[in-house]
């Protein structure tokens, strides 16, 4: 067991030191002049010359490696010459909306994928597997930014039920007081359910939107290994003894496939952390997408690039949290098998 | 140790071999067409592809409007006889501009597809047959690409090398090589335990001999459903990668960048700009995953390849 | 539903002409054909036949367990007085695993990888006798352990699955199938994926047990040397049909149908020098899906091959007594064979 999480371990940082020279090599080294790109196409030739020597760009690329790797490792992630703060201000300042998006996403993706992966594996063939199967279908195919769109126009400027792209409040009212950056937490603990319910309210569209990949996804895994551990013949075992087969469903069916499914938990972040950058940018949503987006815009690639290298920390951080549960959760492994 | 059957092998019998492979290859597009016309959700995709496929193929030319013609008279109109999908904000014909955006789409798709096949395919060959020491380093140059989501890889290759349709591509051509390196390695290394491939060994088939004519021909299915995956995926991506600003920029009428060119005229009643270039996405990226749905149906209905 | 006429008298389960299909698109697979049979209180009885005869899928259908493209399509199963056949899910929950319950073929894969022993023994237990309470239903888990001899069961109630051999995983299956004492237990080749060693054991271990508790067992074998050692009777099924059922004493020494004669002539033995090939039985077994209209034994028969009757018309079974042997058998040659 512990050979496996040390192999592990290995393995993920040896993979971001890889990842960390990708980027770098992407980043700084590519023909272009990254000082330029920070500055943007406006900024005279002496600055972008002082700024190519304070970011050492001169020096031999060993040293740049080494220097750009330790000032990450230290929080100093570039600074943003259009707004003037630096990247790490920015990104601490709009990571709760990012975060409380994608943790509502994904809610209504798992509640939602795994409750019709059940209904489509129990009634495995008819209709109703058949429409879920095409819903999942739609989930994966369709473009995450574009459905938001849509959405935005049947129920905001059609039908006028839910509020349009102005963020995560309405503009006249104000945010809760900040203790975990969720405004629904916050506002559920400050007791102030209006702000409570308009927060929410803001977040049904976003939420689906970003949400429906990962659910779609999800679904498809889910429903597959449903169907693979249904054939398995502890599942008759247990009807033998007295279980319906709605119960033998749920009490062995379902666990046994939720651990093939666990290892796809990480895959579900990436997702996620790509998804954000594209729905925050329908919806106005102030979380660290939109900062990206508006950067690209800007041609202030700063932020850009510390939302890269962080993705791909995170990215390889979650999948190997999720390697070494799946490896506790089972049995299997946890307590090998003894002879006899 | 030379190989074993090269005294035997004559010109003809190496003949007759490839005819034979063409054969098999003519029969399976044979059965191909069987499937289709047994099941009819197939037989719809098919043809939703089909049609994809032509319009990329020749659209534009036959539509003849220039997709780039700005024309202010006309512009912000609905979708009309003269325009089957309206104007944009610039006159522009949307119509044209969807088929030039097909056109696009679908040969980026079917770039990456191809490219991450031959190279991250390689790859995932090369590890799954070599030794432990070979298998490690190309697996770890492949954790490296695949340590990003996705999307974002892409992103950094457009923001690094420069923006446009070209870097976009090539970006997300990059992150379809884990994908595939992966999914061929973890096929070879099952393959290569097949008994069928030790009898090969066994009989004095020299290395190259058992890697392309017995291991490859055994991954060719998973090749296929999983390209079709990918070739939508692919499509996806370039769409995000315009969306953001970093993939094809407007005015190239690439799906993804006529989605946030027509996102400030939604709201306002102009829907037609943004939502045509969608459902084109929408339909093309459906009808590839449900052909790859159907296709490992088909091909490997117990799921015993390799899928990531 | 009670029970209308007399049934077999003491029978805990009377099958009567249950029949059982698979569809598939247009086709229909029939992999039981009209069995009917009955088992009395501690009776023990063997149901043999080749694979791919319908002896898995009688047991599935007996108990309501046939999930589509399966589906029972006719016929009645009455326990312990009772119609059976035509119960709800719901209704058969209270009576699998009390009254009836079955012991499977496979133990690697018949218990629930994530879930103890002991959790999957208490949860029959629990099931069954609501109001024991938890403590309660543990210590008759590890009795049960204890009874079908699994060393150190107060300590292992807690393993896993994977860390029990396969023959201690029969063991529990035993366990779970006799946790609340069933009238009946239906018993799919329980041995056949042990080794010869083991396999011996669990048997004796059934029989104690069986023995003890006076329950009635249906052993579907295809393994003669078993049903020798234990049971009373013997149904021979071919094709979906019973076309044998006698005592067992009465099938090794005068078996009634071609079918069984074939077999047994088919079994090699250590005491009998065989010159030349070992006898098989020539041809393969039907497809079930497209049956011929006579016997469907006829194209392998050694005694009906090619006889008219046999192709044309499909033998009924007919019952045969004389002095203390009484059986009967589906074939159109049976009085005659048993004088």
């Amino acid at each position: 067991m512990f050979s496996l999480v040390l192999g592990r371990l290995t393995a993920s940082v040896v993979a971001l030191f890889g990842a960390s020279v990708l980027a770098f090599v992407v980043l700084r080294v590519t023909p272009g002049d990254p000082a330029r790109l920070f500055l943007g196409p406006f900024a005279t030739e002496e600055t972008v010359a002082e700024l190519r020597r304070k970011l050492g760009l001169e020096m031999p690329l060993v040293e740049q490696y080494v220097n750009y790797i330790a000032d990450f490792l230290q929080g100093d992630w570039g600074f943003s010459y259009t707004t003037g703060e630096t990247v790490a201000v920015q990104l601490a300042r709009r990571f709760p909306a990012t975060i409380e998006l994608g943790l509502y996403a994904f809610i209504l993706a798992f509640v939602f994928a795994v409750g019709l992966a059940l209904v489509a594996a129990y009634r495995r063939g008819s209709p109703s597997d058949g429409a879920i199967r095409a819903l999942s279908f739609f989930g994966l195919g369709v473009p995450p930014f574009w459905f938001g769109l849509i959405a935005l126009v049947v129920f905001f400027e059609q039908f006028g039920w839910l509020p349009g792209p102005d963020g995560r409040l309405d503009l006249a009212r104000d945010p809760p007081p900040d203790v975990t950056g969720l405004f629904t937490v916050d506002a559920l603990i400050a007791g102030q359910f209006a702000t409570l319910g308009d927060a929410l309210l803001h977040l049904v569209l976003p939420a689906i939107t970003l949400g429906l990949l990962p659910f779609a996804f999800l679904l498809r895994l889910l429903r597959a290994n449903l169907l693979d551990v249904s054939r398995e013949p502890f599942i008759t075992v247990a009807r033998s003894k007295g279980m319906s087969r709605w119960g033998a469903f749920l009490k062995h069916a379902l666990p046994n496939a939720f651990l093939p499914t666990l290892t796809a938990a990480g895959l579900l972040l990436g997702q996620l952390l790509a998804g954000s950058v594209l729905v925050e940018k329908v919806f106005n949503w102030p979380g660290a997408g939109l900062l990206v987006t508006d950067g690209i815009l800007r041609q202030d690639f700063s932020v850009v690039q510390a939302f890269i290298l962080l993705s791909a920390v995170v990215y390889v951080v979650a999948n190997l949290i999720v390697d070494i549960l799946t490896g506790v959760i089972d049995p299997r492994v946890r307590q090998p098998a003894r002879l006899g | 140790m030379a190989d074993a059957n090269a005294a035997f092998t004559s010109p003809r019998d190496r003949l007759a071999e490839w005819g034979g492979t063409a054969v098999d290859l003519g029969g399976a597009a044979g059965r191909a067409c069987g499937y289709v016309a047994r099941d009819p959700v197939l037989a719809i995709v098919a043809v939703v592809l089909g049609l994809l496929a032509l319009i990329a193929l020749f659209g534009p030319e036959v539509w003849g409007i220039d997709p780039l013609s700005i024309d202010l008279l006309v512009s912000l109109e609905g979708p009309s006889w003269a325009h089957p999908m309206g104007t944009d904000g610039n006159g522009r014909d949307v119509f044209a501009r969807f088929l030039q955006g097909a056109r696009i789409s679908l040969s980026v798709g079917a770039l990456v597809v191809i490219t991450g096949l031959v190279v991250g395919g390689t790859m995932g060959l090369m590890a799954g047959i070599s030794g432990r020491v070979v298998d490690n380093i190309l697996m770890r140059v492949i954790d490296a690409l695949a340590a990003f989501p996705p999307l974002i890889l892409a992103m950094a290759i457009t923001v690094g090398l420069g923006v446009g349709l070209d870097t976009g591509a090539f970006g997300i051509m990059l992150t379809s090589v884990p994908y595939y390196a992966r999914l061929i390695r973890s096929d070879v290394v099952r393959i290569r335990a097949l008994p069928a491939i030790e009898a090969a060994v066994a009989m004095g088939a020299s290395r190259p001999r058992v890697v392309l004519r017995h291991i490859v021909p055994h991954t060719t299915s998973t090749m296929l459903i999983q390209s079709a995956a990918v070739f939508g995926y692919a499509i996806l991506t370039l769409a995000a990668l315009g969306f953001v600003g970093l993939g094809a920029q407007i005015p190239e009428p690439e799906w993804g960048a006529m989605i946030t060119d027509g996102l400030q005229y939604a709201l306002t009643g102009q829907w037609w700009i943004a939502v045509f270039p969608g459902l084109g996405v929408l339909l093309a990226v459906v009808a590839t995953n449900m052909l790859a749905d159907r296709a490992r149906d088909l091909l490997d209905p117990h799921g015993q390849q390799a899928s990531v | 539903m009670k029970a209308a006429d007399s049934n077999v008298s003491g029978a805990v389960l009377d099958v009567r002409n249950l029949r059982a299909e698979f569809r598939s698109g247009l086709a229909v697979t029939k992999a039981v054909r009209g069995v009917s049979f009955a088992v009395r209180r501690g009776e023990k009885v063997a149901i043999v036949g080749e694979s791919g005869c319908g002896k898995s899928t009688l047991a599935l259908a007996i108990l309501g367990l046939l999930d589509p493209p399966g589906r029972v399509a006719g016929g009645e199963v009455w326990l312990n007085g009772s119609d059976v056949s035509r119960l709800s899910d719901r209704a058969w929950g209270r009576v699998r695993g009390d009254e009836i319950s079955l012991i499977f073929q496979d133990p690697m894969s018949a218990l629930d990888p994530v879930k103890s022993i002991g959790a999957q023994i208490t949860d029959t237990i629990r099931r069954h006798q609501p109001g024991i309470g938890r403590a309660r239903a543990r210590r008759r888990a590890v009795e049960l352990l204890t009874e079908v001899e699994v060393p150190a069961a107060a300590r292992r109630i807690d393993d896993y699955p994977h860390q029990y051999s396969g023959g201690m995983r029969q063991r529990v299956m035993i366990a779970i199938a006799l946790a609340n004492d069933p009238d009946i237990v239906i018993a799919d080749e329980p041995t056949t994926a042990l080794d010869v060693t083991t396999q011996a054991q669990v048997l004796a271990l059934l029989d104690r047990l069986v023995a003890e508790r006076d329950v009635a067992v249906a052993l579907i074998t295809h393994n003669l040397g078993v049903v020798a050692e234990f049971c009373d009777r013997v149904h021979v099924m071919y094709a979906g049909c019973f076309v044998e059922q006698s005592a067992v004493g009465d099938v090794f020494s005068h078996p009634l149908h071609p079918y069984t004669e074939a077999l047994l002539a088919s079994i090699p033995r250590p005491d009998r020098l065989v010159e030349g090939r070992l006898p098989s039985i020539p041809g393969f077994p039907p497809d079930l899906a497209r049956l011929p209209p006579g016997c469907s034994f006829e194209p392998r028969c050694p005694l009906g091959y090619g006889r008219e009757v046999c192709i044309e018309r499909e033998p009924r079974t007919e019952t045969v007594g004389y002095g203390a042997r009484t059986g009967a058998a589906a074939c159109h040659f049976v009085a005659e064979r048993s004088t």
